[in-house]
């Protein structure tokens, strides 16, 4: 009961609480400050073959720089953001400087109340995820109260209460948001103590407020999404799911219709010593939810749905990501990672790790409606069968072995049908489909040096395809480290397959860099490609670059 | 714990609330001043006769001028990829020879547009009503055009302007000036663009609300954008006011070039426009649009 007494005077009163927080706070010494700094520059030179564009400014800027101080059960923190004016293809409304970002924080006995800025997520994030993710110029924190509270062992509660925020200021709707998440085991300790079952069940509230003001359509100025979960780990397998709804959301992502959207999410995972198996499934139908309905791009999401696809990290591998399509999809991905043993004759003297994996992504099935002057749910769906229309599609393979105490090698296969007109808003674009090709060595050459050298090709299948994408691509890069403090990589991505002989061209870059401590300075030049580059299955457009750049990011 | 449990259900439902919206159509019409002395929405609409779902933002222009009659400047600006004019091989699926030959860009001012507002990344169809949200939420997607009309609507009138046109019929050489008045104490700079803009120009456009293979022959290209008067080439126009203004200082501009419209265009067809807009945000205080002839 008391805890109860005191969770009711925290929600009610907590701006007094931190006030009286921060007031014997003053009794308090010590205290610890930390802070990081990143600044990342280029100096840009048109390239018409490329389609790098001249830029007015000849150079551009984004900096950050935030500083945390941490007192005991007290922290406080802000993020300075200078872009003056924003690198060439980040999102535009990132202009100018200011500090964004800056909270202040308090914990006593389970109970943490937050002001300011806060980033949260609940469950895997289909309702609620704030995050930051800084190359893809993605900042939705919440500017507003955050409160969690641990009332006892197993009990999880979170609340929060604020606005997002919007580049460089925060978006016209208000979010709150609840959560609660029960550890069956740890509420009964000692009783659940014989148990080898754990089980973990949890529940989420969202909900947004934006005021009507259309003239056609009544708009919902209070819309909201719920989502239940559950986690269950016995022994090597863990099994989680959780499914998500939300009332009518019209919007400019959905083309301002009225139909409820949900979103299932299951994952069942295997692992024991040199084997792990991973299973995912996701489906999604009319889910995007955002803080401002007229909002776009990446723009004030308050959930983020999931990708199901890997994350290829190679320069060619990446070339077509999958970008998590809200509005509908019905995802699949399957994993085996395996080790073959050591000093076997397969494994060799260290192993050999093996790493299969297959992801697809498809449309709903989907009938669409002629009631514009009804309801206006536009279309119906099914879950099964799923829809006809393939948006994307890996199959890969990845072997990872090492030869000696200087040698080791990772090669990767993968085949790629990417559907671009579903994905990049195109037409009339037939199935892309890619096979690539790593080979990525690393030679430890001496204790002062090391050479790693990753040859990628990818090439595009049938006359088809190859005349209507960018057609065949070779990539080489050779990265030399020296000691603990230098290294220098030079790349060359070779566009050797375009239909137009004019556009062969040779994408050259270099970068050398510099670490000591915490500091890390790297200039660079060379071309950049046009490109989509994704984070999670979220993704913006890269244009094409060609000039010097900087990066020079520290911390304390 | 059960308490506790159920005091957090209880605050959870207790602040949070949901609208289920049963009829979303609106009964009625919107009421809307008729007056020449009304707030004028400008609305850009990105466009390619190749892009078949931008036919939807033509009639959302047509809708919302029926919704607020006399309020609504559109301008089709046809840019980037969906409205190059196709040679046989490009041709979408399913077109007659010889279609989709039209070639509605402006060359100048389209690079000029992608320089200033970076048009060329736009996913069309959209659009940028007012130039509201510049930069941070722009474009505005065409399903979001009423919303950002009536934002702008609720919002007080800050400026009047109005367009005397002086064309020659023969020469075809045309002139303009714009009078009005600021109707608020501000500060900034403040700059007037006129462009020409033609319609009724019959030509092929692909339509995804058409039965397949999703092309109409006949359809009926409205206020395309032809040019900018005052400074051809440059979509931002000229400076007429900067620093502190008071309410009620009057605008007096006129045109320093002689702009002579393009003799394939048919003269009679064609509207001048008027826009007055902050250049630190380019918010459009007003717009007005006027017959050539």
């Amino acid at each position: 009961m008391k805890n109860v007494l005191k969770l009711i005077i925290c929600l009610l009163v907590g701006s007094i609480t931190i006030t009286t927080a921060q007031t014997n706070l003053n009794n308090i010494g010590g205290g610890q400050i930390h802070g990081n700094f990143d600044i990342s520059a280029q100096y840009y030179i048109p390239d018409s073959i490329i389609g790098a564009d001249t830029i007015p400014e000849k150079a551009l800027f984004n900096g950050w720089s935030a500083v945390t101080y941490v007192n005991g059960k007290f922290s406080a923190g802000i993020r300075y953001e200078s872009y003056l004016n924003h690198l060439n293809g980040f999102p535009s409304g990132y202009q100018g400087t200011g500090i964004p970002y800056r909270y202040a924080s308090y914990n006593n006995d389970g109970l943490e109340i937050t002001v300011g800025n806060s980033y949260e997520q609940f469950g895997s994030g289909l309702i609620l995820r704030s995050f930051e993710e800084r190359a893809l110029g993605i900042d939705n924190a919440i500017e507003g109260i955050r409160i969690r509270y641990t009332p006892c062992k197993g009990v999880y509660l979170k609340g929060l209460w604020g606005k997002q925020r919007n580049f460089m200021s925060t978006g016209p709707g208000i979010v709150r948001a609840a959560d609660g998440e029960f550890n069956v085991n740890e509420l009964f300790g000692s009783r659940m103590e014989n148990i080898k079952t754990q089980l973990i069940f949890g529940g989420s509230f969202v909900s947004k407020f934006q005021v009507d003001q259309d003239p056609f359509l009544v708009l919902p100025q209070n819309v909201g999404a719920w989502s239940a979960r559950t986690n269950v780990i016995r022994n090597r397998i863990n099994f989680s799911t959780e499914y998500a709804y939300k009332i009518n959301d019209p919007s400019a992502a959905n083309g301002f219709i009225y139909k409820p959207g949900e979103a299932l999410f299951s994952s069942l995972s295997y692992s024991q010593k040199g084997l792990g198996i991973y299973l995912g499934f996701l489906r999604v139908d009319n889910f995007s939810f955002r803080s401002d309905r007229t909002a776009a791009l990446t723009q004030l999401n308050i959930n983020l749905i999931p990708t199901l696809t890997k994350q290829h990290t190679y320069a060619l591998a990446s070339y077509y990501p999958f970008a998590s399509q809200p509005n509908g999809q019905t995802c699949w991905q399957a994993q085996m990672d395996y080790k073959l043993k050591k000093g076997s004759k397969l494994g060799g003297k260290y192993g050999t790790d093996i790493s299969l994996n297959y992801s697809a992504a498809y449309g709903l099935d989907t009938t669409k409606l002629n009631d514009g002057t009804g309801k206006r749910f536009g279309y119906s769906s099914n879950w099964l069968p799923i829809g006809d229309t393939m948006y994307f599609n890996d199959l890969n393979v990845e072997i990872f072995r090492k030869f000696n105490q200087r040698l080791k090698a990772t090669i990767l296969f993968a085949h790629f049908i990417y559907n671009k007109n579903a994905l990049e808003g195109k037409s009339n674009y037939p199935y892309i489909n890619a096979d690539v090709v790593v080979v990525d060595v690393t030679w430890k050459i001496n204790s002062k040096l090391t050479l790693r050298s990753d040859a990628e090709h990818m090439l595009l299948g049938g006359k088809k395809e190859s005349k209507e994408d960018y057609g065949n691509w070779a990539a080489l890069l050779e990265e030399l480290s020296i000691g603990d403090h230098y290294f220098i990589a030079l790349m060359d991505q070779y566009n050797y397959g375009n239909k137009e002989p004019s556009r062969r061209v040779h994408y050259f870059s270099g970068q050398a860099g510099f670490f000591k401590g915490t500091n890390r300075i790297v200039l660079g030049y060379g071309k950049q490609r046009q490109g989509i580059f994704c984070v999670g299955g979220v993704c913006r457009q890269i244009p094409a670059s060609n000039g010097f750049t900087i990066t020079i990011t520290s911390s304390f | 714990m059960k308490k506790i449990l159920l005091l957090f259900t209880i605050a959870v439902l207790s602040f949070m609330s949901c609208d289920y919206v049963v009829a979303p159509n609106q009964v009625g019409t919107v009421t809307v001043p008729l007056s020449d002395t009304v707030r004028k929405i400008f609305i850009e609409d990105f466009t390619g006769h190749t892009c078949p779902n931008c036919p939807t933002a033509s009639r959302m222009l047509d809708s919302l001028g029926a919704a607020y009659p006399t309020q609504i400047i559109g301008m089709g600006v046809h840019i980037d990829y969906y409205a190059e004019p196709c040679p046989p091989h490009q041709l979408p699926s399913g077109a007659t020879p010889g279609t989709f030959s039209e070639d509605f860009r402006v060359a100048a001012e389209d690079a000029d547009y992608d320089l200033v507002f970076g048009s060329n990344s736009f996913g069309l169809p959209t659009g940028l009503v007012n130039r509201y949200g510049f930069p941070t939420s722009f474009p505005t997607a065409v399903t979001a055009w009423p919303s950002t009309v009536a934002t702008i609507l609720a919002q007080p009138m800050t400026a009047y302007i109005k367009i005397i046109p002086s064309y020659n019929t023969s020469s075809r050489n045309l002139s303009v000036n714009v009078t009005g008045n600021f109707m608020v104490d501000t500060t900034g700079t403040y700059n007037i663009a006129l462009y020409l803009v033609e319609s009724e120009i019959i030509g092929s456009q692909t339509d995804i609300t058409f039965p397949a293979p999703g092309i109409d022959n006949n359809f009926e290209f409205n206020h395309v954008f032809r040019g900018c008067i005052n400074t051809p080439g440059i979509v931002t126009g000229e400076t007429i006011n900067s620093g502190s203004i008071l309410n009620n200082t009057p605008i007096n501009y006129s045109t320093t070039n002689t702009y002579t419209v393009n003799p394939l265009f048919v003269d009679t067809h064609c509207k001048i426009i008027a826009i007055l807009y902050k250049t630190s945000d380019y918010g459009v205080l007003q717009a007005a649009e006027v017959d050539l002839r």
